[in-house]
């Protein structure tokens, strides 16, 4: 019996199950997400709905943002094209599951436009082209959408007679969006081009020589990640009665960035998920919390100290994010009772 | 055609709300430079200052309101290089971001509790002055000799001093400079209370020419796209950038709106985006910026 | 391989029974019909902004939500068949997101189960305003947007922005016919453009003249109101009306100072009150004044209007001292008033039986019968089916020479004209 976990060829060491509480965790988490609705009930399941839509919009940006290293602050208005699209497809009479997909795409090829100026830039001067890209893309969205709300009609969201846009059939129907689109990132982080990311993102001169096409690997890296911020703007029009601009703005763009940031970048999956939990569903929680609690200025303002706080210590004490804090409890738990 | 007297007033107020992008526009700068961070705590703090100014100029006058609130703001500085900067030297720049982004957060808690985010105008007299076709105020002088004391002191203090050509060496190269036997501790640490003071006389300026309200963080978002636009790598690229800034927002205010409503506030984006994939180095920056 | 079948199988097994399990959990009939108690409880959510941009006015409207609340609960509410009711409600500081507003109005209906939703703004009451159509929740909100007048389960006390803006123009061709009217608002931004379309066709028909068009961001600073005055100076405008909010509006009437332009400023309810004095300052004074179908506290006061003793009791009860009753305040205790006395109008089956659509009821049934009455505080309110336009009355605010607020009116909406129906035509 080998004291610990030895992986024989290379294919067992990348595998998505390498250890046994891989199996287990997997199980255990899919598991508690179906039954999700009947341990909280309506309204938290609602609320893990919404936190779905973000988890999907994050997961994307950790991509671009994590993996090829390219900082976006653009990723709101990229949701926002996915919301505009389904919004428009749903009123023309497109099915909404039809529509999504469409969502992604056309937020897609937007993010593929976005990634020109990538080619030339880096770091500071990147994200300052994305930040004039939500400017522009903002304005725009104010032009198309002068009422500031554009309701999403409801025959659109019916599948076999079944409405998608209420309760169960719109948890599960999120459930299921979001775990394909987060096992496609997955295989794409383990994939050819998932390690040509990381290789550009880590010194992309090196990776120039070694053959990786830089310039394909960013634009891919933009492209995708848009194309699931499409899919949250998608999943935002099957949840919502309707969509505005002010739901798309620099500040949503900011937060995207800070859920990447806080959870992990780089960690596709638990650090997105982690991030959103933290600074989305934790503003939520917190203020629902505390409003029931305390004063209401007093509330008011400590979600704020709080929620900061919060951020700034864990990058401070755990850099890699929140998601090292747990990785390395699960070392401790595989090692036990032995320190290594 | 614009008239001569909507075309002058345009281009003076937009030169003065330039000044205001250019200063604040710079309080993002110096930490880029010293830290190669993009530090979000910057809106906030002048959302601050702010409140600060407000709170205190009501009660003691608005001569208090800036001391104390140039006083609040190299405070936040040194505390954020303490508390953020200096534990995460040798990270990743995206930490420092995450971790400014935290304090964003924080900073906008501290503030509520200062000043409840009221809207209120900073109490200052004004008084009218015409000069032919300019009609000029208090506001605008006032505004126009925090922000222009403001940049004159930084060009000078960088360009002409020894702590200037220290903090340059540093942000050129940390460890060369270290090696050089320069403190570069301490010149971080001024560099972040520096970011705080520029802060401070831009956001009292903004506060004045905006009045204090909820929202002063978002033209900060807006000066930071102007620290590119000419170059970052000289203070006068920065100063620049926020000047034109200013004054593409209200020249294409009246141009183009009748066929683009609205258009005012978007438009130095388009140019921003525009320069940045056509000359990335910015308008008069040196081309050895880090780029493939 | 064979292992691999075998466990996926296993998992689509799981699946499908966590699934049926869930959805017959969920089938589950609601609780069974009680008897009529003695007393009944109806749940509201509160949903503020505390924190985010339009905090400045939110938090006053807060206060005067809450204070109302606490108020009435503790005199004792009492349904029309004798019922007493106690309220309870949840307060939620949304921060002007409307995604966050989506999830706190899924925690008021779900987890709460409110029959009755004290809103804010445009962007969240909109965008829930056909949400709750289906969940028979009634919605009263502080933005008056016309569109809300014509949804089914939208309320608001006083008429909407577009009868109010109306009501300036019908006013202005009072006391100066043939006027010339400038226009500043934001062109990109619903709640500012809303009224537009009515004012000119008001204007049209009232035989004034509309001379300029101008953009006025919400978000302002003195460089854009200057901008903006500069571009209407030379019309010679006799009145410029402003749509956006306070910031932006007495920044506006600075810059007319400024540049010498002589006309009066009209600003719509939330671009003018008690604070307009200072922010915009003396040189504005004689020259800009409100639409507010609300009578300012402090007038109220002076003029003795018996409804203002009410909310100055609520206020001290709730622990505000009498500086914290402003304008925004009285807004926000006036929206829980018409909802306290919905319920008091309310017979307690039907309150127990449809929830919310009880209360729509009751508030329809003013529309025949009696209005609700705010004891002179703001007209009283009708509303009916397809039309929930409170009133069509609404004071005009001058800020006059010497810095005091002065009381024209109430002056009616102009006869033979339908602003709201105009602003619900031009708009999708």
């Amino acid at each position: 019996m080998p004291a610990g976990v030895f992986k024989e060829t290379y294919g067992e060491e990348i595998a998505i199950f390498r250890y046994p509480i891989h199996y287990a965790g997997a199980a255990l988490g899919l598991l508690f997400a179906l039954m999700l609705p009947i341990l909280v009930g309506p309204y938290y399941m609602l609320l893990a709905v919404s936190f779905l839509i973000f988890l999907v919009g994050t997961v994307g940006l950790n991509i671009t943002v994590g993996l090829a290293g390219l900082i976006s602050l653009a990723h709101a208005a990229l949701m926002g094209m996915g919301a505009y699209v389904t919004a428009f497809l749903a009123e023309k009479g497109v099915n909404i599951l039809v529509a999504i997909p469409v969502a992604g795409l056309s937020a897609a090829a937007l993010a593929f436009i976005l990634a020109l100026p990538s080619f030339r830039l880096k770091g500071y001067y990147l994200a300052m082209a994305s930040l004039a890209a939500q400017f522009i893309i903002e304005y725009i969205f104010a032009l198309i959408d002068p009422d500031q709300y554009v309701p999403i009609p409801d025959e659109a969201k019916y599948l076999g007679g079944i409405y998608l846009g209420r309760g169960l059939p719109l948890y599960y129907t999120t459930l299921a969006i979001t775990i394909v689109s987060i096992l496609t990132a997955v295989n794409l982080g383990r994939s050819i081009l998932g390690r040509a990311m990381k290789a550009v993102r880590d010194n992309d001169v090196a990776a120039e020589v070694v053959g990786i096409n830089v310039y394909y690997v960013k634009a891919i890296a933009f492209t995708i990640g848009g194309f699931y911020a499409g899919l949250a703007g998608g999943l935002y029009a099957l949840y919502s009665s309707g969509i505005g601009w002010e739901g798309f703005t620099l500040e949503g763009s900011i937060e995207y960035l800070g859920m990447v940031l806080i959870g992990g970048p780089g960690r596709i999956v638990w650090g997105s998920f982690l991030g959103v939990l933290l600074v989305r569903t934790g503003w939520t929680l917190l203020e629902s919390t505390l409003a029931d609690l305390i004063v209401s200025y007093v509330a008011a303002a400590l979600k704020y100290l709080i929620l900061g706080g919060m951020i700034a210590g864990f990058i401070i004490f755990e850099p890699e994010g929140l998601i090292a804090v747990l990785r390395r409890f699960k070392e401790y738990l595989r090692l036990w009772p032995y320190s290594y | 055609m614009v008239e001569a007297n909507i075309l002058v007033g345009a281009l003076f107020q937009g030169f003065v709300l330039g000044l205001i992008y250019a200063l604040i526009a710079l309080g993002f700068n110096i930490i880029y430079r010293v830290s190669k961070s993009i530090n979000f705590a910057h809106p906030a703090l002048i959302l601050l200052v702010g409140y600060v100014a407000l709170v205190v100029s009501r009660q003691n006058g608005i001569a208090a309101g800036l001391i104390i609130s140039l006083a609040v703001a190299a405070l936040a500085g040194l505390v954020l290089e303490k508390s953020l900067a200096k534990p995460l030297i040798g990270k990743p720049p995206v930490a420092l971001i995450g971790a400014t982004l935290g304090a964003f957060y924080v900073i906008r808690g501290v503030t509520f509790i200062v000043g409840r985010f009221e809207a209120a105008a900073l109490p200052l007299q004004s008084t009218y002055y015409s000069l032919g076709l300019l009609k000029v105020s208090t506001n605008d002088l006032v505004s126009m000799a925090v922000t222009g004391a403001g940049l004159l002191g930084l060009i000078l203090l960088h360009n002409k001093t020894r702590i200037g050509s220290a903090i340059r060496a540093v942000a050129e190269d940390a460890e060369g400079a270290a090696g050089y036997g320069l403190p570069v501790s301490r010149l971080m640490t001024l560099s972040w209370i520096l970011a705080g003071l520029t802060g401070a006389l831009g956001g009292l300026a903004l506060s004045l020419k905006a009045q204090v309200n909820p929202y002063l963080d978002f033209y900060a978002i807006k000066a930071f796209a102007a620290s590119i636009l000419a170059g970052l790598d000289s203070i006068g690229g920065v100063v620049l950038g926020g000047l034109a800034l200013g004054l593409v927002e209200q020249l294409a205010s009246i141009v183009l709106e009748p066929y683009l409503p609205g258009i005012g506030g978007h438009i130095a984006f388009f140019f921003l985006l525009l320069i940045l994939l056509v000359k990335p180095y910015g308008l008069f920056g040196t081309e050895r910026i880090e780029r493939i | 391989m064979a292992q691999n079948t075998k466990y996926i199988a296993l998992i689509v097994l799981v699946i499908v029974v966590v699934a049926a399990a869930a959805f017959m959990f969920f089938q589950k009939p609601g609780a069974g019909k009680e008897e009529a108690p003695e007393k009944l409880t109806v749940k509201i959510g509160v949903l503020t902004d505390e924190t985010g941009p339009t905090s400045d006015v939110g938090i006053s409207y807060a206060k005067g939500v809450l204070a109302a609340l606490k108020y009435f609960n503790e005199k004792g509410i009492t349904t029309k068949d004798g019922v007493k009711v106690e309220l309870s409600w949840v307060k939620r500081d949304y921060a002007y997101n409307p995604t966050k507003a989506e999830e706190f109005y899924k925690e008021f209906r779900d987890k709460y189960g409110v029959i009755a939703v004290l809103g804010w703004g445009t962007a969240d009451t909109e965008k829930l305003s056909d949400t709750i159509i289906n969940d028979k929740i009634v919605y009263i909100s502080a933005s008056y947007s016309a569109k809300l007048t014509a949804k089914p389960y939208n309320f608001f006390v006083p008429p909407d922005y577009s009868t109010q803006a109306c009501i300036a123009i019908s006013w202005i061709a009072s006391v100066k016919p043939g006027a010339k009217i400038a226009l500043l608002y934001d062109h990109k931004v619903a709640y500012s453009r809303s009224p537009i379309d009515a004012i000119k066709a008001a204007a049209q028909q009232l035989g004034l003249e509309v001379v300029a068009d101008v953009d006025l961001p919400l978000k302002a600073t003195e460089a854009d109101a200057e901008r903006a005055v500069l571009q209407i100076v030379d019309k010679n405008p006799d009145y410029v009306w402003c749509g956006n909010t306070i910031t932006s509006c007495s920044l506006a009437a600075k810059a007319m100072a400024k540049q010498g332009l002589n006309a009066i400023m009209i600003s719509n309810v939330w671009g003018f009150d008690e604070r307009s004095k200072d922010m915009i300052g003396p040189e504005g004074y004689g020259k800009a004044m409100g639409v507010s179908p609300f009578i300012y506290p402090a007038i109220a006061r002076q003029q003795n209007i018996p409804g203002i003793n009410l909310v100055l009791e609520a206020a001290r009860a709730a622990g505000y001292s009498d500086t914290d009753v402003n304008l925004r305040f009285l807004q926000g205790f006036l929206s829980a008033w018409l909802l306290v006395q919905a319920i008091e109008r309310v017979d307690s089956q039907a309150l127990m039986d449809k929830g919310g659509e009880a209360l729509k009821e009751v508030l329809e049934a003013s529309c025949q019968g009696q209005a609700f009455d705010f004891q002179g505080l703001v007209a009283p309110a009708r509303f009916c089916p397809g039309r929930h336009i409170a009133s069509e009355q609404a004071y005009l605010v001058l800020l006059n020479e010497n810095g005091e607020f002065e009381l024209k009116g109430p002056q009616s909406a102009p006869e033979g004209i339908d602003c709201a129906q105009i602003t619900i035509q031009a708009g999708g």
